[in-house]
């Protein structure tokens, strides 16, 4: 009886002890699980992301190889018996870049990674890395991999046909490069909407890399694909089309670059292309353009006749205006309709000669990157002060460098580095194109060959300079531009622009030419002394509140141009100055940084954005 | 994750442009040296300025003074400190009246702005001026312009193109809203003024003979409120510039008939 009751007894002990063991068995394993897990989790999201780095890595240096082996191969041994290893090292390089990069997506995917990426707060490292992997892969796959197919058809196909482009294949190719140009842009949006400001900063440092790879990625596709949809038209597929070509002497500045000089005509017939005329500036003395620019552009430049007078064609930076009056004065010359213009100069000569390697004059002087500006825009006029001595020594350089590039373009393995010159010159606005049909003129606006004003309301910085001495001293000429936000106040965000302008033309030693006074000024000037038109071109909707020029205030005169206002200072820049002009605006608040137009000339423009402070500091 | 952009993809950008532009590039450089030697270069592009004949007016709207401020219009010789002599000027409050009357005063509108016409003074010798309207309180705003002989000829622009061309009233200048756009219309801006004029001949309907024209000088303010011109102190001494003004005066009656036109046949030996 006493063990029954002591079972009895005893029981009830046991089973609430044994209850409570294996209650708090189930606690610790609960607890274990609990924290267990997430540790696992945390520990196989650590493992599995350094292996999605180490892929990650992979692919970018498999793309790397893939850029150097393009840049370099082909023209660092100068055969083309190297052509094939290098078609086929690319493709290896392509494939590997995107297998990498689908592993490291593949090593960022599953319970831990999304159950992680979910986590508030901690998940935000997660989900930006979750992402990025998944942007590689996407990239790669669809953006990269067509990309690097189309161009190697294209350049099969181009090769097969002598050098020259073929039409049908890049129609071909354009719904491919529409694809590939619409993924770039979903991959940069969906990058955008990645956490950028994580509490790992390491993270967060490597999304913005993708991003700034991204914005160069998406409009070069964007480009090449525009290029599939208006090139078969502009090169002639259905009909021949005639262009205007002007050589800009950036020596004497103009609103698109520099004086138009020189011109020729271009003919293009299914993908063909010859010159069939050579002018310059004389030829089109009394050629009158029949174009009408409208009141604002008659009210800012009409009192200069640009459409009667070449050589002030070009006065406005916005390109399609001189590309009109060029081939409208073209018709007015021969009777012959012109379907657009390009426009050029000799830095972006340079560009293309340091992809095509140095030409060589018949007394061996070589030209190449670094002297053909200096060759063709100062040494030239001391050189040769006979007009037809030096016509004859540019005839020589002409002959030279055409034979080095057409050599270079017309040989299929070493055309890429070319091409990619080409593309940095067109980007940067050296190279300039419009067209007079309206649908291949709607994708040329839009990219910076294009020269056109923007037509949104973005904030925007323009410095413009005009020569307005008839020198040709801007070869010497320094231009530096801050732009500078202040604070908000009820009128808007206020500017500071301030522009110096420095005339670096040694004080003697300069050949007349390059120095006369064709202004003939009442004031006393000295060899070397230049004056300038100096507009700014503002955002649209600013207001000038005050203006100064060296410390000074000063009135300037007021225009617009497609809705921006235009402050323009007739300026004396004597040799060895520098002037320095404020003005003070008021803006459209906004937090976007400026677009810049970059007037190209012989020295580039140094120019300062200074970021944005709160509103009310 | 640092995905690096690939050259093939530049290069495919670049393609088919290059087709177009490297073969232009290398040939338009032949086309330069195979030009003929004889080239022209016309006179270099120039800042848009008023001319106006004496005894011819002035139209203007101006902003940026106070409300309802007295502004009183002078037209002010560069390279001298002597104002011009004296001129008929409209009362002109907000606008809108014939020119008349000795004082050339005129009031600002509650916004600000002030407008109305101003009379040269038909003996006003030929010369570069400043067209200045001056606040009681707020300062000045001032304008280039250049008056020629009587009955001068400006040249082709501002021929009735204006804003207030076929004007009801035959005087106002209608420099309503938003000058610029017009041919013929000159607008300068500085320390929260912006002022917008046109001119018009002695004797004649507004609008019917708006002039502007190039000018050789600038210098934009002469006045104590705004600087001298853009020519810098270091080009000449004081002395030289007294003699330039008085010089300028002259300079300016044959720049002045240098016509666009002409300029377009000007020949200069270049290369």
């Amino acid at each position: 009886m006493r063990m029954p009751h002591l079972r009895k007894s005893t029981e009830p002990y046991n089973a609430d002890s044994l209850v409570r063991w294996v209650r708090h068995r189930r606690a610790r394993l609960l607890v274990a699980v609990l924290t267990g897990l997430p540790l696992a989790g945390a520990g196989w999201i650590a493992v599995t992301g350094l292996l999605a780095h180490d892929e990650l890595l992979a692919s970018q240096r498999a793309l790397n190889s893939l850029r150097q082996q393009i840049a370099a191969g082909p023209l660092a041994d100068g055969s083309t018996a190297s052509a094939v290893p290098v078609k086929q090292k690319t493709d290896a390089a392509v494939r590997a870049a995107a297998a990498h990069a689908a592993r490291a997506h593949g090593l960022t995917t599953g319970p831990a990674w999304y159950s992680a990426a979910h986590v508030p707060v901690l998940g935000g490292p997660v989900r930006t890395v979750r992402g990025a992997a998944e942007a590689a892969e996407r990239l790669t796959r669809e953006v990269i991999s067509p990309l690097a197919d189309i161009a190697t058809r294209l350049t099969a196909d181009t090769a097969k046909d002598g050098g020259h482009l073929s039409l049908p294949a890049l129609r071909r190719a354009a719904p491919a490069l529409d694809q590939a140009s619409r993924s770039a842009s979903d991959v940069r949006r969906e990058v955008d909407e990645l956490p950028s400001d994580t509490w790992l900063p390491a993270v967060d440092r490597a999304r913005a890399q993708l991003a700034r790879k991204l914005d160069r990625i998406v409009p070069a596709t964007g480009d090449a694909a525009a290029a599939t949809r208006v090139l078969p038209s502009m090169l002639g597929e259905r009909s021949p089309r005639r262009y205007v070509v002007v050589f800009e002497n950036t020596a004497e500045a103009r609103g698109t670059g520099g004086l138009p000089g020189a011109f020729a005509v271009l003919r293009a017939d299914r993908g063909r292309l010859a010159f069939e005329y050579f002018g310059n500036d004389t030829e089109m003395a009394d050629a009158v353009a029949a174009v009408d620019l409208g009141d604002e552009y008659a009210a800012s430049h009409g009192h200069n006749a640009p459409t009667s007078t070449w050589v002030n064609s070009n006065l406005s930076p916005h390109f399609p205006y001189a590309a009109r009056i060029w081939t409208a004065a073209w018709e007015d010359h021969t009777g012959q309709k012109a379907d657009g213009a390009f426009a050029l100069d000799p830095s972006a000569l340079a560009g293309l000669l340091t992809a095509s390697g140095p030409a060589r004059l018949p007394d061996g002087t070589a030209v190449t990157a670094a002297n053909v500006v200096d060759l063709t825009e100062r040494s030239s006029y001391a050189a040769y002060p006979d007009t037809r001595e030096r016509k004859a020594f540019f005839l020589n350089v002409a002959r030279a460098v055409a034979a080095r590039l057409l050599g270079v373009a017309n040989d299929p393995p070493r055309q890429p580095a070319l091409f990619a010159a080409l593309n940095g010159q067109l980007r940067s606005g050296r190279v300039k194109m419009w067209s007079a049909h309206p649908s291949e003129q709607r994708e040329i606006r839009r990219r910076p060959f294009g020269g056109t004003l923007p037509d949104t309301a973005d904030p925007f910085a323009g410095l413009v300079v005009n020569n307005a001495a008839g020198t040709k001293l801007d070869y010497y000429l320094d231009r530096r531009l801050e732009w500078a936000p202040g604070r908000c106040v009820a009128a808007g965000r206020e500017v500071t622009v301030t522009v110096d302008l420095t005339n670096r033309a040694p004080a003697s030693g300069l050949p007349l030419y390059v120095t006369q006074r064709v202004d003939a000024p009442s004031y006393r000037t000295r060899p070397g002394d230049n004056r300038l038109l100096v507009s700014y071109y503002a955002s649209k909707g600013a207001r000038l509140a005050k203006a100064a020029l060296d410390g000074r205030p000063v009135m300037v005169n007021q225009a617009a141009e497609h809705s921006h206002p235009v402050y323009t200072l007739d300026l004396e820049l004597p040799a060895g100055s520098t002037r320095s002009l404020e003005l003070r605006l008021l803006e459209r608040p906004s937090s976007r940084p400026p677009s810049l137009l970059r007037q190209p000339m012989v020295r580039p423009l140094r120019a300062t954005v200074r970021p944005y402070p709160e509103c009310g500091d | 994750m640092m995905i690096k952009s690939s050259p093939w993809r530049a290069a495919l950008a670049a393609t088919a442009a290059t087709f177009v532009a490297v073969v232009p590039l290398a040939t338009a450089q032949a086309a330069y040296a195979d030009a003929p030697t004889s080239v022209y270069q016309p006179y270099p592009p120039e800042l848009s300025t008023a001319t106006v004949p004496a005894g011819g007016v002035i139209y203007f709207v101006a902003e940026g003074f106070e409300p309802r401020e007295v502004v009183t219009a002078a037209l002010v010789p560069q390279f001298s400190t002597a104002l011009s002599g004296s001129s008929r000027s409209g009362d002109g409050e907000g606008g809108g009246d014939k020119c008349k009357g000795r004082d050339a005063t005129y009031r600002a509108n509650a916004m600000g702005t002030v407008s109305g016409c101003f009379q040269v003074p038909k003996k006003t010798p030929p010369g570069p001026y400043l067209f200045t309207l001056t606040g009681e309180e707020s300062g000045s705003v001032s304008a280039p312009l250049t008056v020629t002989a009587k009955n001068g000829a400006g040249n082709e622009y501002g021929n009735g193109h204006g804003p207030w061309e076929g004007s009801a009233d035959g005087a106002s200048p209608a420099l309503e809203g938003d000058a610029e756009g017009w041919p013929g219309t000159v607008k300068v801006a500085g320390h929260g003024k912006t002022l917008a004029l046109r001119t018009g001949a002695a004797g004649e309907q507004p609008g019917s003979v708006g002039t502007t024209s190039q000018q050789a000088l600038v210098g934009y303010d002469a006045t104590s409120h705004v600087s001298g011109g853009t020519v810098p102190a270091g080009t000449g001494s004081g002395t030289n510039w007294a003699l330039v003004g008085g010089a300028a005066g002259l300079a300016a009656i044959a720049v002045k008939a240098v016509t666009v036109v002409r300029r377009r046949h000007t020949r200069t030996e270049q290369g």
